[in-house]
């Protein structure tokens, strides 16, 4: 699994890094490993459901330290987003 | 008709609703969803119902659905809580699953919120009804609970979808009256629960555990919290943190969500109260349970706790239960799912449909007072047949072990997906012919979970096919596929009329052979 500081500005590819290591534990699709995954893809692109996205998400809480609001993690939103969404959470937090 | 039948339901002292809007929970009287369902009732009266019909239930509010499972009740009619992918409508396959639904039940009305609705293609010819607003001084709560001792064993109770034991089309298992009251007095006789019980549930009402963690509190007057799915899966911790606040002694939650718990372990939780977790609703591995208990044992979480069980739809919901406070055991890797409950008989066949051995693996059947009859618009079975459950199971010195599925049905987090469906979808997003994928499970208990495999034969494959697959069927049933790959052209076993045989794919899979 990634060591992601916490004061570290997220990027995309740190999000595809932490799906990456939660699909090596196969609570992502197994694909997500080594697979293509784009700066745009999203969840439903990437083929996670609600669980998987669940895991995505106490992963992210774990890594930054910040419990994620209800609306983080739109089905929809692309890991752009996603990782703009994390700076903006954890620079709130400060 | 008075079949002078008396449904046996205990008033809770206290029913509390937690969701997203209200996370520290809201307390409310149980005269007063008594008297929203008394409303209800009467409004369903009026429009001139049909005893025995049946009623669609499209509410996401648990005291929404408790009012409204009540008052379909006291008006004489049967409620149908329809299943989350009535929601999921963004494709033209996703809405026939929905209209095949609908079509199959034939509801004489749907109740609704007006801010969350079905859509008129989907509804059109059934009567929408609001649920009604409600003056509890008005409505004579008494003249509600006579009304509800009125309904006969025989009359349907509810209908609850399920994949079926075979997997394909929706199924619409009947329970009535009587079949609902003999598991539930099973469940109450082997659980211990009484009117001193507090239970905790977040499992949609659409599924046989959330719906019986309902009634069972009902049943024996024990007071109810009841968790929004949606809340606990914006905040898994949010059920343990119930059970702390609200000093929880029962609960009931699929394998996945221990899993996910004891991975992520929740703070500031004291699960000192709970006496009794009822574990089902797809493969129990000893490894989680395992793992869950060492996260917790600092939390006050005793040992013969958690109980692994087994059961479904067409028996009401329960088959086998363990004894409160007696720890669960496991053998070759099995968690035993407890003795079967009063009521049902449990015979292990081999293929010939002949009684195997004591401790020799078989077919599981099931007969006895709380297996339904039928699916809605099918032939009725005989009473006393026996019921072909389409999973694997070894009775042990009166205890049930389920060891696998013979059903092509998957299963990720309790919820079921017919197999044909999944593989029709990945055909369609490939542009192959059918019969070209074979959809499975596979059961891995090193990581505690039931893998999903698609597998293809395609002449070509790319990881860009891979991703077109597992966005389609995320697309279209909301569903994570663990695995996706390709097998050579005339790899996937078939009968000799072309069919694809899924069960042996799968062990030709598990045997390294695919």
């Amino acid at each position: 699994m990634m060591d992601q500081d916490k004061n570290t500005t997220w990027t995309a590819q740190d999000v595809v890094a932490v799906m990456r290591a939660l699909a090596s534990e196969a609570d992502l699709p197994s694909r997500l490993v080594t697979g293509d995954i784009s700066e745009a893809d999203t969840m439903e692109t990437l083929g996670i459901d609600s669980l998987g996205q669940v895991y995505l998400v106490e992963r992210l809480e774990q890594l930054t330290g910040v419990l994620m609001p209800d609306e983080f993690l739109d089905v929809n939103d692309s890991l752009t987003v996603i990782a703009t969404s994390l700076n903006e959470l954890v620079r709130s937090k400060k | 008709m008075k079949w002078g039948y008396v449904v046996q339901l205990q008033w809770p002292k206290s029913c509390t609703f937690i969701g997203n809007s209200y996370p520290n929970g809201v307390d409310v009287p149980c005269e007063t969803i008594l008297a929203q369902a008394a409303a209800l009732a009467d409004a369903l009266q009026r429009s001139d119902n049909v005893p025995n019909g049946r009623v669609a239930l499209w509410l996401t509010n648990g005291q929404d659905q408790v009012a409204a499972m009540l008052g379909c009740w006291l008006a004489g009619l049967a409620f149908c809580i329809l299943p989350s992918y009535a929601g999921r409508t963004g494709t033209e396959r996703s809405q026939d699953r929905i209209k095949q639904v609908l079509s199959v039940l034939q509801p004489r009305y749907i109740i609704q919120r007006p801010s969350s609705q079905l859509g008129d293609e989907l509804t059109a010819g059934i009567e929408s009804v609001d649920l009604p607003s409600f003056d509890t001084a008005s409505i004579d709560t008494g003249m509600a609970k006579a009304r509800l001792t009125a309904r006969a064993s025989a009359d349907l109770a509810f209908v609850q979808f399920t994949s079926g034991s075979t997997g394909g089309d929706a199924r619409g298992a009947e329970v009535t009256f009587g079949q609902l009251q003999s598991n539930l007095d099973a469940l109450v006789k082997r659980t211990a629960m009484s009117d001193q019980d507090r239970m905790v549930s977040w499992a949609p009402l659409y599924h046989d555990m959330g719906l019986m963690a309902v009634l069972l509190s009902l049943r024996c007057g024990a007071d109810l919290v009841l968790i929004e799915t949606d809340h606990f899966v914006r905040r898994p911790a949010a059920w343990l943190e119930a059970i702390t606040t609200q000093k929880g002694t029962v609960t009931t939650a699929p394998p996945t969500a221990l899993r996910l718990l004891a991975r992520r372990r929740a703070t500031a939780v004291d699960l000192k109260s709970l006496r009794y977790a009822w574990i089902g609703g797809e493969t129990v591995f000893p490894g989680v349970l395992r793992a869950f208990e060492e996260a917790y044992v600092t939390a006050g979480l005793a040992s013969g706790v958690l109980q692994p069980t087994y059961g479904m739809a067409e028996t009401v919901v329960g088959i086998a239960c363990g004894n409160p406070g007696v720890a669960w055991t496991e053998t070759d890797g099995v968690v035993s799912c407890g003795p079967v409950l009063d009521g049902l008989d449990v015979q292990i066949t081999d293929d010939a449909g002949h009684s195997v051995a004591q401790g020799k693996e078989g077919s599981v059947m099931v007969r006895g007072a709380s297996v339904i009859s039928g699916y809605l618009g099918q032939p009725r079975r005989a009473a006393g047949d026996w019921f072909d459950t389409g999973d694997l199971g070894v009775l042990r010195d009166g205890n049930l072990y389920v060891t696998g599925r013979r059903k092509d049905v998957l299963k990720r987090g309790a919820e079921s997906y017919p197999a044909a469906l999944v593989e029709a979808i990945a055909e369609g997003a490939l542009g192959l012919r059918t019969g070209r994928v074979a959809a499975f499970t596979n059961l891995r208990a090193d990581f505690g979970k039931e893998e999903i495999i698609l597998l293809v034969e395609s002449p070509t494959w790319t990881d860009q096919d891979a991703r077109k697959v597992a966005s389609a069927v995320m697309q279209e049933l909301g569903l994570q596929i663990d695995l996706i790959r390709s097998v050579e052209g005339g790899r996937l076993p078939r009968t000799s009329s072309g069919k694809l045989m899924r069960q042996l794919t799968a062990a030709q899979y598990r045997d390294g052979q695919l």
